[in-house]
């Protein structure tokens, strides 16, 4: 009898035992789980920061991406159509104001950089010439300062002037890297267009060899393109993403316009980029606001869900952007073209770079042309490539 | 007969020593015909043949396993003349439910000398397999198109519901004590209220803390299910009902032999969000259905499986400023594994660990790092216990893009059956 109440016992609280170990368990996966898009919000802080003895580069609101910093060189990769960087001196530091160094010359190379890109003095004294460069997408100057910091900007000649553009979309490359050439080809037929914006997935894995694969192939895109990063760059056991194309999240004004990227590659967005999107939100409130993430928060064909894991955080963000008066948003992430609306902002999701297709959508590879004028948002079209 | 067999299997096994068994198993699993781990030493005890098996390779003897499991083997049962499982050798079969189990299900019984068990186990493995395959091909080669990946991924989820219940179903059977460790409720309760406090962790909002009120009301084959979530520090509201319809399975009052169901669920949602300014409504319909284990094999008895699929029209309303509300679909639909605990008809109840493919509730989506991001739904371990005739706990933990951690006090009354 003792032997059979003493199994009973053990069944019992067994079976509560392995509930307990299982709850432990779960409870304790979760801090770590809760915020997948944590490390990358914190390298989009360091993006445009660099330093070497003697030399400080900082670039304003992370929009350039420190390539390679040497003495006498610096090499940027820009993610806005405008860019502002302040160029420290050691002898200086620490220094109130502006102090005068002896005369130090640095090679400025900005990649992705609009075409006929200038550079004006903001801060500081020095003198600059513009440099030959390889690439139309290339500006490069030698720069000589005379005090440190100088605060330079370099930016396309109608950055600050309102009026009519046009920018193109494009996203969803990955394994159709080979072929992206005829994409750009086709884009380069549109001279009316600005620049493209990408909403993620530029490579497969996101690896450092897929990524200087993109690049390469970038050179045959005679515009900048301006681009935050999607799940796919997140496969390789390091993220080097924000190595070579800057912040996941980040913010720039073009002609009056504004356009916000958000990383919204692991379905979610971090709690620290809302903060950041509550300012760019207050910043946009008056101006055409465009927003860009690669996963959606909502996906149109809702059983699927290529969207956010969670539908609670995907309202809450949309209800944010619509108080925000955005005027559209841009997705990527399905590999097709859908037209919808969401908290009453149009949205477009175009995943047309050549990624495994949706079937049967009758489209193939497409990017889309966004004008902008005035008013707002004036059209979107959609471009096929095939 | 499997019963028999297990049980000369391991008489066979004090003789020959755990050595040789060990040997004999790694043996099997690379080499030799299901049986023959045991047998190679059964051959040395005359009168026991393991290849014997064989013989029943086709319907296993039931009315043998029920009689037999009646006595020696129910739930709680022990009978001196039977040789149970050892500690070692459930050991041993853990560790072969493991590596290779994990790959080929039912290897775990298979080493405990359950041959049927593990082709049973083998068999759900292959069936989830092909419904994994199915769905999995047709999302692939459609490039998840619109107008197939929905049944598509219910197949797929399906799928990975057999595939990870086999595994699991392998190490209940060679873990738990033989009847399991417990029984399938004798008792649906008419009338069964909740209320408890959850812990909701979840970084993207301010709540942490909610009170959470369910009522269970059953009448015939009619169930009718309010609960009400409530944030006391932030007004967060989740009000649920459901209404179901159960055509076959355990029913207030009535007699029964096992935990099968089927039910129809329709149910609507509505989850307020004040500080952040939005409001969801789900509209849903679904299809739930468990499957006791003891009724597919013997070994199994104390272990069910969960299914549902279905599927929901959610409103957003996403508050001032944005125009006008946006209805999304979502593919509901999730799987869970489950043993009960306890005699219930005095005390006793369940723990159930699930997958749930909701992406609306509080849990929501798991967050994956990686390429993964999105697609899946949430974990979570349920489990409730009625100490006395009416009262009892529930725990539940839930993970996804939230943690959802909780007790609740729980009443049942009336519905008990002859």
């Amino acid at each position: 009898m003792k032997r059979r109440r003493r199994q009973g016992v053990s069944r019992r609280f067994g079976g509560l035992l392995v509930g307990a170990v299982a709850a432990s368990v779960i409870a304790g996966l979760v801090p770590s789980c809760l915020r997948p898009a944590e490390d990358r919000t914190a390298r989009d802080e360091a993006v445009g920061h660099a330093a070497i003895p003697g030399l400080r580069v900082a670039v304003r609101e992370g929009l350039a991406a420190v390539r390679e910093l040497e003495e006498g060189s610096v090499r940027l990769w820009a993610s806005a159509p405008s860019i502002e960087l302040e160029l420290s001196f050691d002898e200086a530091a620490g220094a109130p104001e502006q102090a005068a160094t002896p005369p130090r010359e640095v090679e400025l190379s900005v990649r992705n950089c609009m075409p006929e890109g200038t550079l004006t003095i903001l801060e500081g004294e020095a003198q600059w010439a513009p440099l030959p460069a390889s690439l139309v997408t290339e500006c490069r100057f030698r720069v000589i300062a005379s005090s440190s910091p100088v605060v330079l900007r370099v930016a396309d000649p109608l950055a600050d002037t309102p009026g009519a553009f046009h920018f193109g979309v494009l996203s969803d490359i990955q394994e159709a890297i080979d072929r992206v050439g005829d994409v750009y080809r086709r884009i380069n037929e549109e001279p009316h267009l600005s620049f493209v914006l990408g909403a993620g997935d530029l490579t497969e894995r996101g690896s450092r060899e897929e990524l200087e694969r993109f690049q390469e192939e970038l050179e045959a895109l005679a515009l900048p393109y301006y681009t935050t990063l999607g799940n796919h760059e997140l496969g390789a056991s390091e993220t080097p993403y924000h190595d070579y194309f800057g912040r996941g999240s980040f913010s720039f004004v073009y002609r009056d316009a504004r356009f916000t990227l958000l990383d919204s590659a692991s379905a979610t967005i971090d709690p620290r980029v809302y903060e950041w999107l509550s300012d760019w939100l207050d910043l946009g409130r008056r101006q055409t606001h465009v927003v860009a993430m690669h996963i959606p928060p909502l996906d149109p064909i809702g059983v699927r869900n290529g969207a956010f894991s969670s539908r609670n955080e995907a309202s809450k963000l949309l209800g944010r952007l619509a108080r925000g008066n955005v005027d559209l948003t841009l997705y990527g992430h399905i590999h097709s073209y859908y037209r919808f609306d969401n908290a009453g902002i149009p949205a477009h999701i175009s995943g047309g770079g050549g990624a495994i297709p949706e079937r049967f959508d009758a489209l193939g590879r497409h990017f889309l042309d966004v004008r902008v004028d005035e008013r707002g948002v004036a059209g979107v079209r959609v471009v096929r490539v095939d | 007969m499997g019963l028999e067999r297990e049980q000369r299997g391991r008489e066979t096994l004090r003789r020959g020593g755990r050595r040789g068994v060990a040997a004999g198993w790694l043996c099997a699993l690379l080499t030799v015909s299901p049986g023959q781990a045991w047998g190679d030493r059964a051959q040395d005890v005359p009168g026991v043949s393991l290849v014997g098996v064989g013989e029943s390779a086709g319907a296993p003897d039931d009315v043998a396993v029920a009689q037999l499991g009646t006595s020696a083997y129910a739930y709680g049962a022990h009978d001196a003349s039977v040789v149970y499982p050892s500690g070692g050798d459930r050991a041993l079969a853990f560790g072969a439910a493991i590596v290779p189990g994990l790959l080929i299900h039912g290897s775990g019984s298979y080493v405990l000398g359950r041959e049927d068990t593990a082709v049973r186990l083998l068999i759900l493995e292959g069936v989830g397999l092909a419904l994994l395959a199915a769905g999995g091909s047709v999302i692939a080669a459609t490039g998840a198109a619109r107008d197939f990946v929905g049944p598509a991924a219910a197949v797929t989820m399906m799928g990975a519901g057999l595939f990870t219940s086999s595994a699991l179903a392998d190490m209940y059977s060679v873990l738990a004590p033989t009847g399991g460790l417990g029984v399938d409720p004798g008792w649906t309760p008419r009338l069964q209220a909740e209320l408890g406090y959850r812990y909701v962790y979840d970084p993207q909002f301010d709540y942490r803390h909610f009170v959470v009120n369910r009522l269970h009301g059953r009448l015939a084959n009619w169930r009718l299910s309010p609960s009400l979530w409530s944030s006391p520090g932030d007004a967060n509201q989740r009000f649920r009902v459901e209404l179901a319809y159960r055509f076959f399975g355990p029913l207030p009052g009535s007699a029964r032999t096992d935990g099968n169901f089927l039910e129809a669920e329709v149910a609507m949602t509505n989850h307020r969000f004040p500080r952040d300014e939005f409001q969801l409504t789900t509209f849903e319909s679904s299809l739930r259905a468990r499957w006791d284990l003891a009724t597919y094999d013997p070994f199994l008895a104390g272990a069910f499986l969960d299914f549902e699929v279905g599927a929901a029209t959610q409103v957003h309303d996403f508050g001032p400023g944005a125009h006008g509300s946006k209805s999304f679909t979502l593919l509901l639909g999730g799987f869970g594994f489950g043993m009960y605990l306890g005699d219930q008809r005095s005390e006793g109840g369940y723990v159930r660990a699930y997958y749930d493919h909701r992406h609306d509730d509080f849990a929501a989506g798991l967050l994956l790092p990686g390429l993964i991001s999105g697609t899946l739904g949430h974990l979570g371990l349920d489990a409730l216990y009625y100490f006395t005739e009416h009262l009892g706990a529930r725990a539940e933990a839930q993970v996804g893009s939230a943690t959802v951690v909780g007790l609740s006090g729980v009443f049942r009354f009336g519905g008990r059956g002859p």
